[in-house]
């Protein structure tokens, strides 16, 4: 291995035991405000503001889940405890999941299918990709559009593609939005700008690709590519 | 209910204690492998919190040293490791759960329930609240003897908030369980929603809010 790699698998390691050592300071943090929360005894507009208190300590524990999922160290420890599950039932359940939420916009998610393909995965973390990619498409599309889940094989892949009307993408900001923190200009909604970024990587922990079509104003079709096994 | 926290971190096993003393559970701490053998050897406990990462004796063989010895007692193992191996280590070593740090209130609550139910030696799977009752066994719920039609999510909702009857809920805490700790959405209207559609089915006075908080089932 080359010097520069072997310094870059070293940032890794020191980086991901970082993060790790992050995780019990931010717990106890978090269980300690949690018990003042479900204190009856404690003013309930204090109790307010703990609330607001844990949801800024959760964030940063989502950031430091998403930048784990960002380092390749600790991706062989995942890939080797896969298992065959179905990928309909997940995208499925993503879908009803978000329902509500596009209930609130008027949307109507559809979710087409004819393929009930298995593919080796991570449960959890390929649910984060589809939960971020359908939750997107509720969030950048307007009220009473549509959104579509399709499922389909092209050639030697297993296709999930999330389809919206949205606010689309520029072509010369298509690449860059699976860089981390990387924030489209047409965009208001807050959010840790890792999204994206960590699909792509749970795509390509899962020997996948995420594909992007989008035109300015007429919306974007994110495919997932999954190589189809024999 | 006795439950021994056996944790080296002393601040968040304090922390664990005042939360479980909170729901009326006893509380008994032990700070490394070798003290908590000694206790559950010495003293009657229902369930053992159990850390991994631990000095002289981890978790794991905690829980070897356990089984071999015949005891069955439940044990929900916490470990600041998101790794899928300790997960694996502990549960082939005989622990019946597995709860990663950082955790809510809720999840550990509601773990601590479901395994205290499941070991418990009255074993009734149903859960009433007034005119409410949830079968866990055939995952139905009856209102005034009328089977509810829900969705999985719904019920999934529902049965957290009628084995935890009294507790209050985030929004939070909420969306972490609908949707996992790594998808919550800094949306209160999704959990709102959710919540709408619950009641539509189950009707308005069951779960209440408590407003910029959360929600309550009262008993």
């Amino acid at each position: 291995m080359s010097d520069l790699k072997e310094y870059k698998k070293n940032q890794d390691r020191v980086f991901g035991e970082f993060l790790h050592e992050m995780k019990t300071p931010l717990s106890i943090i978090r269980t300690h405000l949690e018990a003042e929360i479900i204190n009856d005894t404690i003013p309930l507009e204090v109790r307010q503001k703990l609330v607001l208190d844990v949801e800024e300590v959760a964030r940063i524990n989502h950031l430091v889940n998403d930048m784990k999922i960002l380092l390749s160290n600790e991706n062989q420890i995942l890939q080797d405890r896969f298992e065959e599950k179905s990928l309909l039932v997940l995208v499925m359940d993503v879908v009803e999941s978000l329902e509500p939420l596009a209930e609130i916009k008027n949307q109507k998610i559809s979710l087409v299918s004819k393929e009930n393909c298995k593919v080796l995965m991570d449960e959890h973390k390929l649910k984060q990709l589809f939960f971020n990619l359908i939750s997107n498409a509720i969030k950048y599309s307007p009220l009473h559009a549509k959104i579509e889940v399709l499922f389909f094989i092209k050639k030697n892949h297993i296709v999930v593609e999330v389809k919206d009307e949205g606010i689309g993408i520029a072509k010369e900001e298509q690449e860059k939005i699976f860089e981390a923190f990387y924030r489209v200009s047409n965009v208001k909604e807050e959010g840790t700008g890792l999204g994206l970024a960590v699909s792509n990587a749970i795509a390509s922990l899962h020997n996948a690709k995420i594909v992007l079509k989008s035109q300015l104003g007429k919306g974007s079709r994110f495919e997932v590519k999954f190589e189809k096994t024999k | 209910m006795r439950i021994l926290v056996v944790e080296d971190e002393v601040k968040l096993s304090n922390n664990i204690c005042d939360l479980l003393k909170t729901q009326k559970y006893e509380c008994e701490q032990a700070f490394n492998g070798e003290e908590a053998l000694d206790r559950v050897y010495a003293q009657h406990f229902d369930l053992i919190l159990l850390d991994i990462m631990m000095p002289l004796m981890n978790g794991i063989e905690v829980i070897q040293a356990l089984r071999e010895a015949s005891n069955a007692i439940p044990v929900l193992m916490l470990s600041a490791r998101n790794q899928v191996q300790d997960r694996v280590d502990g549960l082939d070593a005989g622990a019946d759960d597995y709860l990663s740090k950082p955790f809510s209130n809720t999840e550990l609550l509601a773990r601590v329930r479901s395994l205290l139910r499941r070991h418990s030696e009255v074993k009734s799977s149903l859960i009433r609240c007034k005119d409410l009752v949830m079968d866990e066994v055939k995952k139905e719920v009856k209102l005034n003897g009328k089977i509810l039609e829900l969705t999985a999510k719904q019920y999934k909702i529902l049965e957290l908030f009628m084995l935890n009857m009294n507790v209050t809920f985030t929004r939070l805490q909420l969306s972490e369980y609908i949707w996992g700790e790594e998808n919550t959405l800094r949306s209160a209207n999704a959990i709102d929603a959710h919540l709408k559609n619950l009641r539509k089915q189950i009707g308005d006075e069951y779960v209440q809010t408590i407003r910029n908080i959360g929600y309550i089932l009262k008993k």
